[in-house]
């Protein structure tokens, strides 16, 4: 998507792709924020959030059990706990990832070799976000609130940016 | 290696801003929602800003407010690293909009809600917030001119 590429095609392409990511990713980001249809997903979405970090983190040494009447609660061996809400699907960088490789002028068979291991790869981070918050609100209360708030949404943007320039600078060809 | 240094470096002063940067925003945050709720005292208190409204005061966390700020500076050093006036454009423009937000969540505090002003918190704290920083850095580096002058190879 570089518009050095190729000085005229290239450069069509790219500004394409400047007028498209941000009107798709704006649109699916307001659609999911909005539509009941799509917040309930999301609570359904939050519920396996909930269910898999259930499951993953004994796997790594971290005993928790799921409490509440969805087991959104996760409760460490010592009680303290955190509650996984609607906002902490990771939902907001998954779907500007998911519509950067969709612009992208590419194969529709090398974006979904992209896109599936890439949105893979962002749940796992959100799953050690939730691991971390949960250890930080035992060990660093004060600190809670900003890795909440503040660094772990700059990071899961981030880390969607980074997979994206990886990927469209490295492997990507046009279709 | 240029470009490893400057990426290094701006993820780094990403992170620090990041890790020390929202108590002094919340300075600039609480002065400039102080002047958009004339009579209403909203002083800082950490990374949140207290505005004491009535019967009790209520917190704003400019945590989840200012966070786009550094990502947006980040990730123009890595992807455009050049275009500096249109990165200082988009930095206050960015800056309005977080005092914007700011004053909004302020008077969702104050007891002054409405659907749409809590639509648009919602919407800046679901994905515009991340989204912008991003929109931004994708048309500062596809907008680019192209490059003008003869390539060595050509010119032979």
């Amino acid at each position: 998507v570089s518009p050095e590429a190729s000085p005229v095609g290239g450069r069509r392409l790219a500004l394409r792709f400047g007028v498209l990511f941000p009107l798709l990713a704006g649109g699916l980001l307001l659609a999911a924020t909005f539509l009941p249809w799509a917040t309930a997903a999301r609570e359904r979405l939050a519920d396996g959030v909930a269910a898999t970090a259930g499951v993953l983190f004994p796997l790594v040494g971290y005993e928790v059990r799921r409490e509440g009447p969805r087991g959104r609660i996760l409760r460490a061996a010592d009680g303290h706990g955190v509650k996984v809400g609607t906002e902490c699907d990771a939902l907001a960088p998954m779907l500007i990832l998911a519509a950067a490789v969709a612009v992208s002028p590419v194969a529709w068979g090398r974006k979904a070799a992209f896109l599936v291991p890439g949105l893979v790869l962002l749940a796992l981070l959100n799953q050690v976000r939730i691991g971390h918050l949960l250890w930080l609100s035992q060990e660093n209360p004060d600190l809670f609130r900003r890795a909440h708030e503040s660094w772990w949404p700059a990071g899961l943007v981030l880390a969607a940016a980074g997979l994206f320039l990886v990927w469209a600078r490295r492997r990507a060809a046009p279709a | 290696v240029r470009r490893a240094f400057l990426g290094g470096a701006a993820l780094a002063g990403a992170a620090a801003v990041l890790a020390f940067g929202s108590p002094l925003y919340a300075r600039f945050l609480a002065a400039a929602v102080a002047l958009t709720h004339p009579g209403v005292v909203v002083r800082p208190h950490g990374s949140a800003m207290v505005v004491h409204a009535e019967p009790a005061p209520g917190k704003v966390s400019v945590d989840g407010i200012f966070w786009n700020l550094p990502v947006l500076v980040c990730l123009w050093v890595l992807v455009v690293g050049g275009r500096w006036r249109l990165l200082t454009v988009a930095v206050l423009l960015l800056g309005a909009l977080q005092v914007g937000m700011a004053h909004l969540e302020a008077g969702i505090v104050l007891g002054r809600t409405t659907s749409l002003r809590y639509g648009l918190v919602r919407a800046w704290h679901h994905g515009a917030a991340a989204l912008l920083p991003l929109a931004v850095v994708a048309w500062g580096a596809l907008s680019r001119p192209p490059r003008h002058g003869v390539a060595p190879s050509e010119a032979a």
